[in-house]
């Protein structure tokens, strides 16, 4: 530690950002081969002590490491070039440690707050979608505040969440998914997934730990990966006000075509009766419709012009911070309001968020946040065939129906005459039939408050040692309403009235125990830690029916009612360690080893261990000199996580229900039969990588692995001969091979023009190796649904079964007599419901202190079953339904006695309302390239804003889901599922389309 | 490090409370929002008592609809209704599934049941012993009634994790000793109550007379289905169920108490018509059964009660029962059945009012003075039946009964049963015919079976006639058993049936194959349990779909109309 001071002379200086000159706050700077050292102040500013001959190492998150020989100058202006390659990145890695990037066997990803706020998303998780490779993101069709289903590296496990573990600040967060929404709606209505409660403007970045090696100490809960979200705090800050405001339309991204030549009827004839636009050519004549004496004619009657409305979303976010000495502070809050596309329907929400660190003394700091969230959401829709899914109604409404029609029951609270809704069929059938009636009096609404919060205390013990103690909660209360009016069809014709609560609460306390040691070139990391999990959910469901008085909406109004609450408890206690040795910078090795007690595993068999190892190689610092290599590092990891079990499976329980006679108790058995025998399940994973640097142009990462989740807590289908559906075992092997890169590029740079350009593309392969020794498949989907989504031993995950075409040795279509194709009767695959690559292509062009920024991204391979266009052919209400009328189809095939080529003509109706039942018709390749997001910012330079009270003015144009550029999906969005649980993989149903938004982003900073 | 830091420290570790992390979990995973075996309470009595509603086939409102309503009454071709493809004789693979799910799981809970009283003291729970006997030979033949070879297993020795399927007559080989064994427990002294409460006993309130006398029904139903396979057992069996006594009048009637409960207590026709407004129309070969027969004059003060629409065109000469059975059409007043088995899609020829549910005859008795019969009972097996059953062995000499006045006393319980037992005399003395040829006048035939020159008036056909009638609509399952035991009575052929199936539409009503033999297994059974599968479509002895005969279905037929 020797220093010359004899000789040292006060240095001072300025440092700036390269590409826009914007000063840089926070920048460390060392005086090399010393412990001396200091960052730079709010404006840039610095002042250390150094000789000339030493050298000032300058480094900051971002940025490319800059060394600076000090020299005679007594005042410094030193820029920094922005890192592109990030390959000197430091990222949050597991237990929060920060890391240099290079250091790290396994592949880590990040991603900026700002990447989040430009093209915003109601969703945060939306806005990572081709932004990570590897990471598939899969918003559900159910609007905003609906859920997004995130998957990294493939799908694991078969019957439990394929989502990765959320942790923000060192604090596991819950990423509930609304319960699975089945095929037939069941009001089952989404509301929203976890992540995306939290305001894209208190991020100050996130990671993807992508495998399990990253995320090994995160324990049980992180064999799907896990997802770091690092908020902002006041650190360097000289004491900033910024506001920022971001208002966008949101409109349907594409829509479908309909023909409007044919009305309401079957057979060519009209019929006030049904669900179908088989009807004679529309006229114009009047015709005694259910709706009234009306012209059978092709009128208002265009969903996405004349009910539908124009969304907005206006989202505004003030933030302060100051640091002072040793305290820093930091409050932001933040207000969303969302006007949904669908009348009646929208979503509220505001954010607080404060963070404070304090330096108590020189060995104790203290860290601690409090994050509060309000959501208010109104009318969120309904999907699938649930009656009142609008989207659903909009395939099969006739043609002739316009939507003024139902305008004279508007104050008749849309009701006919009888009392049920106004509807343009005579009979409801299980549907209002009534747009209006779903959207204002089939009602619902849901408020959420949740808390997230920590408190931390850091102790210096010595120089080496330090221990960090630190507790954080997760907690959230929903409430949530449902309203079916009085008159409903079908279900609750009485009208009901539902209140649901659901309250949760995780609490994990936790301790780490770091030293850190160098000695010559060899430098030792050993960290000890414990946690203690402890969640808590209980909730209660209370519903009336049958209304006595109409229209009056609560518990005790109903003659009907019931209530049942429930408590679920479980803890998972651990324990862990790592130890990561480095040798000059060169060589990394990691290991680390976890064992967790878990309180939903049987008494006697409750504790698992597991470990891991990763070590990298940083050649090009052992062999210097290679050409246009820069940068050169290899690595590769191998690691274990374990994972417990659901709540309660270990013992049979019963479900007492009383008849409505009160008579007799009368006791349902589960469904799924308990097993006293649970163990862990278990996920291995090996990853190898590459990451390459040439110059600071071009940078590439390349990853492989494999992973194997093996004894996994399957719920399996058995066969009801057992007198259960479902066993809960430990079985199977499913496996997930992959390919990752990331190449990082600056095509153009030519003083003030910049051009950088990266491509994330992945892709999985997954095999289910072995399932169970009898049962060798399983089935994800829910309840009946057209097809099937199935995992079979040997397949793959996803797998779509369904019917299809009977066909001859020669792969001829059989016709039958009456002209209409053969559906074969036995259930094949017909498809598989997983792309086989993603790809992610994003681009930042700036000039000066404008900026422009796109993200086209492509899902390849891949099939879906397209519920809508079954509904809306069979219904006849598709343009594509519009020809052969008259009839004159002759579908290509052969005759099913004879054999001879067939020559039968039939109508269009005969034909798609033949092969409505044959799912291989419906069975899509779901390929779709998309134009995801652009942004057009521009900063006002300094010299304008020098007179003004403001520090920094951006503003923008921002858009998501610009357009479609490839499907083949007729106009529906193959990604545009009805559920983002994985039962409803590869099934798209009269999904809600996706919404194109575009708006205005404007920051003030002061 | 000073002491000041030591304490912060201690005290910041102990807050975290991790240091405490090996700790006892207590009884954290034990579920506190249900009980279990461990609770103080006997829940053989309670699983059993719960069992009569969610069996076969009165269940709740969704299954009951898609599995009853749906296929079984299309199948027997007794209603009709909508556009369902199961008309047409196409399987839809949910709805199978509830039905093989539903079988399976009554099976699975009276195995529990039994296995659970065995537990006791056996003087005491032989009652309850017997009836979850009973009980499980009924959930269990709906199901091989069905489909065929199904998996039945033993409440005896070892649990079976996967019980096999078993051929159809090694499972009706058990039913008639399980029935004789629990006629033998519940014939004997033994005072002790069924349930030790009546109320847990919704069918018989514990009267063990009237559970003994369901059990030898039941057993004579089942002896009767093995007329064409084994006549030897079928004679042997129905002998032993007459000898230890049947139903002996309308009060041992089995029937199931609905409430007016919404959802799944209600009487379901009810709810399905009315409550959901989809008319479940009489079949055409209802119409033709009912028109004509008893010679009796249609009543022309009828109306349709959901609509008010009153009577317009409508047969002469109708069964007095059939008025009371179906209301004229929604929409016209028409007193007609609906096509059977149409796929409108196939037709572009026909006009609306060819098929319109609203244009036909539907279900006319789901209103009780004025109001929605919400809580009409569900009838599980009617005495007249049991008449017509013996009618049927005496016919056949197994015994020595006298087959027309069985036959006489199964149409006057019938009457009795349908409120028009003042027409009963003129009704059974008339020989006009119905569409099918067949008079009610037992003595006006054209010989007992199947002679030659006959022209729908056999003596064989009167009698199943009559059954089928005497079944509407609840027990609609064996009429669908005798179409395919006997191929009686003369009923339509669907008009389109599935044509990767029958490719040639014949319409030959003569022709047994032309009709629905049994439900395929579903398609989960196959992928789910798909060694043991394969082995039930060996056993079945025929491709898995639904024109492969099951075991005592030997294609007979006994239509002798002349169309």
């Amino acid at each position: 530690m020797a220093s010359a001071p004899a000789f040292a002379q006060t240095v001072s200086g300025r440092v700036t950002s390269s590409a826009d000159g914007q000063p840089l706050p926070g920048v460390s700077i060392l005086v090399k081969g010393t412990n001396t050292g200091t960052t730079t102040n709010a404006e840039g500013n610095f002042t250390v002590n150094a000789n000339a001959d030493q050298m000032l190492v300058l480094s900051f998150i971002g940025y490319a490491t800059k060394e600076v020989v000090v020299g005679n100058a007594t005042t410094l202006t030193i820029s920094l070039d922005e890192d592109i390659s990030q390959l000197n990145e430091v990222v949050v890695t597991a237990l929060g440690i920060e890391r240099d990037k290079k250091e790290l066997g396994y592949s880590v990803q990040s991603v900026s707050g700002d990447q989040l706020t430009e093209a915003r998303d109601v969703n945060v998780a939306n806005a990572l979608a081709g932004k990570v490779a590897g990471v598939q993101i899969k918003q559900n069709a159910t609007g905003v505040g609906g859920s997004t289903r995130i998957t990294i590296r493939g799908n694991n496990t078969i019957s439990g969440s394929n989502q990765p573990l959320i942790v923000v600040d060192g604090i596991p967060m819950s990423n509930f998914e609304s319960s699975p929404d089945d095929y037939w709606g069941n009001s089952a209505i989404d509301k929203g997934s976890g992540l995306g409660d939290i305001s894209p403007d208190a991020i100050a970045s996130i990671s993807v730990l992508k495998g399990p090696a990253a995320a090994a100490l995160y324990g049980s809960r992180a064999a799907n990966g896990v997802i770091l979200v690092t908020t902002k705090t006041g650190k360097n800050s000289p004491g900033s006000l910024s506001f920022s405001s971001n208002f966008t339309f949101e409109r349907p991204m594409m829509t479908p075509k309909f023909q409007n030549k044919y009305g309401q009827g079957m057979g060519g004839t009209f019929n006030n009766n049904v669900k179908s636009s088989w009807g004679p050519e529309m006229d114009g004549s009047t015709q005694t419709m259910a709706l009234g004496e009306l012209p059978y004619s092709a009128r208002d009657n265009d969903l996405y012009n004349d009910f539908l409305r124009t969304g907005t979303t206006w989202t505004n976010n003030v933030q302060f911070s100051k640091s002072v000495e040793d305290l820093t502070f930091l409050a932001g809050i933040t207000r969303l309001d969302n006007k949904a596309v669908v009348p009646n329907s929208g979503l509220d929400r505001t954010s607080v968020n404060i963070r404070t660190t304090a330096k108590i003394t020189s060995w104790l700091s203290f860290d601690g946040k409090m994050n509060y969230i309000n959501q208010n959401s109104d009318n969120r829709i309904s999907i699938a065939l649930d009656p009142n899914n609008i989207f659903y109604d909009n395939l099969y409404r006739p043609r002739s129906v316009a939507f003024s029609d139902y305008r004279p029951f508007k104050n008749n609270n849309w009701k006919r005459d009888d009392g049920k809704p106004a509807s343009y069929v005579i009979d409801h059938g299980n549907s209002p039939n009534n747009v209006f009636w779903s959207a204002y009096r089939n009602g619902n609404a849901d408020e959420r408050d949740r808390y997230i919060g920590f408190a931390a205390l850091d102790f210096t013990i010595t120089d080496w040692l330090s221990l960090k103690l630190r507790t954080g909660m997760d907690n959230y209360s929903l409430k949530y309403e449902t309203i079916r009016a009085t008159g409903n069809p079908y279900w609750e014709q009485g009208g009901s009235y539902r209140m649901q609560t659901e309250r949760f609460k995780e609490i994990n306390s936790d301790f780490l125990l770091s030293a850190k040691k160098d000695f010559n070139k060899i430098g030792i990391v050993a960290t000890l830690g414990g946690n203690r999990m402890k969640q808590t959910i209980s909730s209660t469901n209370t519903f009336s029916g049958d209304l006595e008085i109409p229209e009056q909406y609560n518990i005790r109004a109903g003659k009907q009612h019931w209530g049942v609450t429930e408590l679920k408890e479980k803890q998972i206690n651990s324990v862990y360690g790592a130890v990561s040795l480095s040798y000059a910078g060169q060589l990394f090795l990691d290991v680390t080893g976890r064992n967790d007690w878990a309180s939903t595993l049987p008494v006697d068999n409750n504790s698992y261990f597991y470990p891991s190892v990763g070590a990298s190689w940083v050649f090009t610092e052992t062999m210097k000199n290679l050409g246009p290599l820069s940068f050169g590092k290899l690595r590769a990891s191998w690691a274990q996580v374990g994972n417990d079990a659901d709540f309660y499976k270990l013992e049979d329980y019963y479900t007492p229900e009383y008849n409505i006679l009160g008579e007799s108790m009368t006791v349902r058995r589960s469904d799924t039969r308990a097993n006293p025998n649970l163990k862990h399940e278990s996920v291995q994973s090996v990853e190898a990588g590459l990451e390459l640097l040439f110059g600071d142009r071009i940078g590439l990462d390349v990853a492989w692995y494999k992973t194997n989740t093996y004894d996994q807590v399957l719920k399996l289908d058995i066969p009801p001969g057992t007198g259960f559906l479902f066993d809960v075992i430990n079985a199977g092997n499913v496996q997930n091979t992959g390919v990752e890169l990331m190449l990082n590029t600056t095509p153009v740079l030519a003083g003030d023009f910049r051009w950088e350009s990266s491509i994330n593309w992945s892709m999985n392969r997954n095999k289910v190796v072995e399932l169970h020794e009898t049962s060798k498949t399983q089935i994800l989907s829910l309840g009946a649904t057209p097809v099937r989504i199935i995992a079979k031993e040997g397949g793959s995950y996803g797998d779509i079964f369904g019917s299809a075409y009977l066909r001859d040795e020669n792969g001829k279509k059989v016709i039958d007599a009456n002209g209409i194709p053969v559906s074969d009767g036995v259930d094949r695959v017909l498809g598989n419901a997983l792309p086989k690559g993603i790809l992610g292509w994003s681009n930042t062009i700036s000039y000066k202190n404008l900026s422009l920024g796109f993200l086209i991204d492509m899902t390849y391979g891949g099939d879906i079953y397209m519920g809508s266009i079954n509904i809306g052919t069979s219904a006849g209400t598709l343009a594509m339904t519009a020809d052969h009328r008259e009839g004159g189809l002759i579908v290509d095939g052969v005759t099913q006695v004879e054999g001879e080529p067939n020559s039968t003509a039939i109508t269009a109706e005969q034909y798609w309302r033949g092969i409505s039942t044959i799912d291989e018709e419906f069975i899509y390749d779901a390929t779709n390239v998309r134009f995801r997001e652009f942004t057009l910012n521009y900063s006002l330079p300094q010299s304008l804003l020098s007179k003004t009270p403001f520090k920094t003015v951006k503003a923008g144009i921002v858009a998501r889901n610009l357009f479609m550029i490839y499907s083949t999906t007729e106009g529906f969005d193959p990604e545009a599922g009805y559920s983002s649980s994985s039962s409803a993989l590869g099934m798209e149903f009269a999904s809600m389309p996706t919404m194109r938004s575009i708006g205005f982003n404007v920051k003030l900073g002061f | 490090m000073n002491m000041k830091k030591i304490k912060i420290l201690i005290i910041g570790l102990l807050l975290t409370g991790v240091p405490f992390a090996c700790d006892d979990f207590g009884d954290m995973n034990t579920n506190p929002n249900l009980p279990n075996n461990k609770a103080d309470y006997n829940f053989q009595e309670a699983a059993l008592g719960s069992i009569f509603r969610s069996s076969v086939p009165a269940i709740e409102g969704d299954d009951e609809q898609r599995v009853k309503s749906l296929m079984v009454d299309f199948y027997s071709q007794m209603l009709d209704g909508g556009n369902f493809a199961t008309r047409y004789y196409q399987m839809d693979q949910d709805w199978s599934s509830r039905m093989f799910r539903r079988v399976q799981t009554g099976i699975a809970n009276m195995n529990l049941v039994l296995r659970g009283l065995e537990e006791s003291d056996p003087e005491t729970i032989a009652n309850a012993k017997a009836v979850a006997m009973i009980w499980r030979v009924w959930v269990a033949a709906v199901g091989v009634d069905w489909f065929g070879p199904i998996p039945f297993a033993s409440y005896e020795g070892e649990v079976v994790n996967n019980p096999p399927y078993r051929s159809a007559e090694d499972i009706y080989t058990e039913f008639f000793e399980e029935l004789a064994k629990a006629n033998t427990i519940l014939s004997a002294e033994n005072t002790n109550p069924i349930f030790r409460n009546n109320r847990y006993d919704i069918l018989f309130q514990n009267d063990k007379e009237k559970w003994r006398r369901f059990c030898n029904s039941l057993h004579l139903r089942l002896a009767m289905r093995l007329t064409e396979v084994n006549e030897n057992l079928a004679k042997a069996e129905a002998i032993k169920a007459i000898e230890a006594g049947v139903m002996e009048s309308a009060a041992n009637n089995a029937k199931l108490p609905t409430a007016n409960g919404g959802w799944g207590q209600d009487y379901n026709y009810t709810m399905f018509q009315i409550s959901w407004g989809g008319p479940l129309n009489m079949t055409k070969s209802m119409e033709k059964l009912l028109t004509g027969i008893g010679g009796i004059d249609f009543p022309t003060d009828l109306k349709n009660k959901r609509s008010n629409v009153a009577l317009a065109d409508h047969p002469a000469k109708v069964d007095p029962r059939g008025p009371v059975m179906f209301d004229p059409a929604f929409q016209t007043g028409d007193w007609k059945g609906r096509p059977d088995g149409l796929n409108i899609t196939n037709h572009p020829e026909l006009s609306t009012a060819d098929y319109e549910s609203v244009d036909f005859s539907e279900v006319g008795f789901l209103y009780n003075g004025g109001t929605p019969y919400v809580n009409r009972p569900y009838d599980l097996f009617l005495y007249e039946e049991v008449l017509f059953l013996q009618a049927e062995a005496a016919l056949r000499e197994y015994t020595e009964g006298d087959a027309k006045a069985l036959y006489e006393a199964g149409v006057r319980a019938s009457f009795s049963t349908w409120g028009v037992s003042d027409q009963a005399d003129a009704y059974l003395a008339s020989t006009a015919t119905n569409e099918a040829g067949t008079s009610a006048n037992f003595d006006d035939n054209t010989g007992d079976m199947a002679p030659d020159g006959s022209d729908g008036n056999t003596v064989l056909e009167k009698i199943i006639t009559q059954k089928y009638l005497a079944l509407f609509p609840d027990m609609s399952q064996e009429a669908w058993n005798d179409k395919r035991r006997l191929n009686l009575p003369r009923t339509e052929v669907a008009m389109d049936r599935y044509t990767a199936i029958w490719p040639n539409q014949s319409t030959d009503v003569k022709d047994p194959a032309n009709y629905i033999k049994r439900v395929q297994y579903p398609n989960n059974e196959a992928q789910i349990n798909e060694s043991e599968y394969n082995k039930g479509v060996t056993l079945l002895g025929g491709p898995d779909v639904v024109n492969t005969r099951i075991w005592w279905d030997t294609g007979k037929n006994y239509v002798t109309s002349p169309e």
